[in-house]
């Protein structure tokens, strides 16, 4: 049996509003994307704000409408919401590896190496709720069970500062009573499908011939109905899951064939962009890079080097694949396509060591200018920015293969927030 | 009303990679030594808002809060409205 939790934190961006400033907190607040604008949307509202029945999305004119006496009107800072939510999954951390965030508020962790059997998962899960009112001052209502999804379902059933237990023995009592849009991955239009043939409740759902199911919903109509039938079995993932990458490369075919030094740097320098922004994004450096090389004939090579300290860094990258490419080809062939891969990934918060006379300016000066680039090229797109080596030699319209369609990383499951 | 003062501090960290808060000097330039520190906890200030951990030190004879939130240290001060 596995015992999982899932935990969420409740009004999540207006309770860490009324954390920071305690004269708003017997108010009715609300969290805004624009408070200046008339039209700006509620985001998010505390329990005083629901009273009147203010709504998610609805404007800052109506929510004012609805409130008798005062209503806040706090502008939405992401920033503390992501460092709030931060402190609170370091404690979720502390009682499992297995901890899965699902958005900004909401983790699920697996505790089945400390519980083994509802009560004591019911006292872990209490633990944590009174640890996160303690130490951060917020509430949260966790649910406990033996899958994800009735994990899920669990903490939506109390609220605020509660836990919740649905065990293998009650959940067709608690659970199949529900209406079956509840249920994790039931959106509104599965619902209303549904509901066409009589199926309102997950117990409906969960005892519904299979047949019809999958011809209602295809696939996911088997799915969700394992779901109901307490049959989901998928793991909670660990905070270390990012090791599951194990290279990030990229590659790309030339539009002619590439006969001078200067094209293979520039190259390069192309593909060192691309594997360097996605080795920031993922928060890696590594130890070793690897050259695919294609020639014309299409014979293709690889070499692999080691590097003298991990890195990330676009020049560094480029550089050491351009130095590997003249090592093995002091003459070479036309060139169809070329590769660069960053193998050997270690997370980029470990510290690295630089010898003493490195040129630390200089370092910090060349990092500094990639994230500027990258940051560009996030906002306008690849092409927006680029070396000028790579324009001199018309390549430029061989946009890395990665970028048009992934075909890296290996084993990467999915991205975490 | 109480407001936020935000005081300096002279603190050390020790072996175990812990700090603590030897000295606070206030705004008034009056420095104070603290003799013991006798609670540290992690949470938020209730009172005044923000999150981060509170030292619970006695200076003299006097037991005072004192605060960390964001690298930045501060204590309790009555003020006048
Ligand atoms: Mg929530």
């Amino acid at each position: 049996m596995r015992y999982i939790l899932h935990s969420d934190l409740n009004n999540f961006y207006a309770s860490c509003e009324c954390l920071y400033n305690p004269s708003i907190r017997n108010k009715a607040v609300v969290v805004v994307g624009d408070a200046e604008k008339r039209h700006g949307i509620v985001l998010a509202k505390n329990y005083i704000a629901k009273k009147y029945n203010i709504k998610t999305g609805d404007t800052i004119y109506e929510a004012r409408n609805k409130c008798e006496g005062e209503l806040v009107c706090v502008k939405a800072d992401f920033e503390k919401y992501l460092r709030i939510s931060h402190m609170v999954k370091d404690i979720y951390k502390e009682y499992s590896d297995q901890m899965e965030s699902f958005g900004i508020d909401e983790a699920w962790i697996d505790i089945s190496h400390r519980a083994k059997n509802f009560d004591e998962a019911y006292a872990i899960a209490d633990e944590i709720r009174l640890r996160v009112f303690d130490e951060i001052g917020l509430t949260v209502s966790v649910g406990v069970s033996f899958n994800k999804v009735f994990a899920k379902l669990a903490s939506d059933l109390k609220k605020p500062n509660a836990v919740t237990v649905i065990t293998d023995k009650n959940f067709k009592d608690i659970i199949w009573p529900l209406p079956v849009s509840d249920l994790l991955y039931v959106g509104h239009a599965t619902a209303e499908k549904l509901l066409k043939f009589n199926i309102n409740t997950i117990g409906d759902l969960a005892k519904c011939d299979t047949g019809l199911l999958k011809s209602i919903l295809g696939k996911n109509g088997l799915m969700i109905q394992s779901f109901a039938r307490g049959e989901d079995s998928s793991p909670v993932h660990s905070i270390y899951d990012k090791e599951d990458i194990k290279s990030i490369g990229n590659s790309v075919t030339l539009p002619h064939d590439l006969e001078k030094l200067d094209e293979i740097l520039a190259t390069f320098t192309t593909l060192a962009h691309s594997v360097s922004k996605r080795m920031s994004d993922h928060h890696f450096r590594c130890k070793g890079i690897a050259i695919s090389v294609k020639d014309k004939d299409l014979n293709t090579a690889e070499h692999h080097t080691r590097l003298v300290r991990p890195t990330n860094s676009v020049s560094e990258l480029t550089h050491a694949a351009y130095d590997l490419f003249c090592h093995n080809y002091p003459s070479f062939p036309p060139i169809r396509a070329l590769g660069l891969r960053a193998c050997d990934l270690v997370p980029d918060s470990d510290p690295v060591q630089y010898s003493l006379f490195t040129d630390m300016d200089k370092i910090i000066k060349l990092q500094k200018l990639d994230s500027v680039v990258n940051s560009i090229r996030d906002k306008f797109g690849p092409q927006s920015i680029y070396h000028a080596d790579t324009r001199t030699c018309d390549i430029s319209d061989a946009t890395p293969d990665d970028e048009k369609h992934s075909i890296h990383p290996v084993g990467y499951r999915r991205d975490r927030s | 009303m109480t407001r936020k003062e935000y005081v300096d501090v002279i603190a050390f960290f020790d072996t175990q990679g812990k700090l603590n808060p030897i000295k606070i000097r206030l705004s008034d330039g009056s420095s104070h030594m603290i003799d013991k520190i006798l609670e540290v906890k992690k949470c938020p200030d209730l009172i005044l808002g923000g999150i981060g951990t509170r030292y619970s030190v006695r200076i003299g004879s006097n037991n005072i809060h004192l605060y960390l939130q964001d690298g930045r240290w501060y204590i309790h001060t009555a003020c006048a409205l």
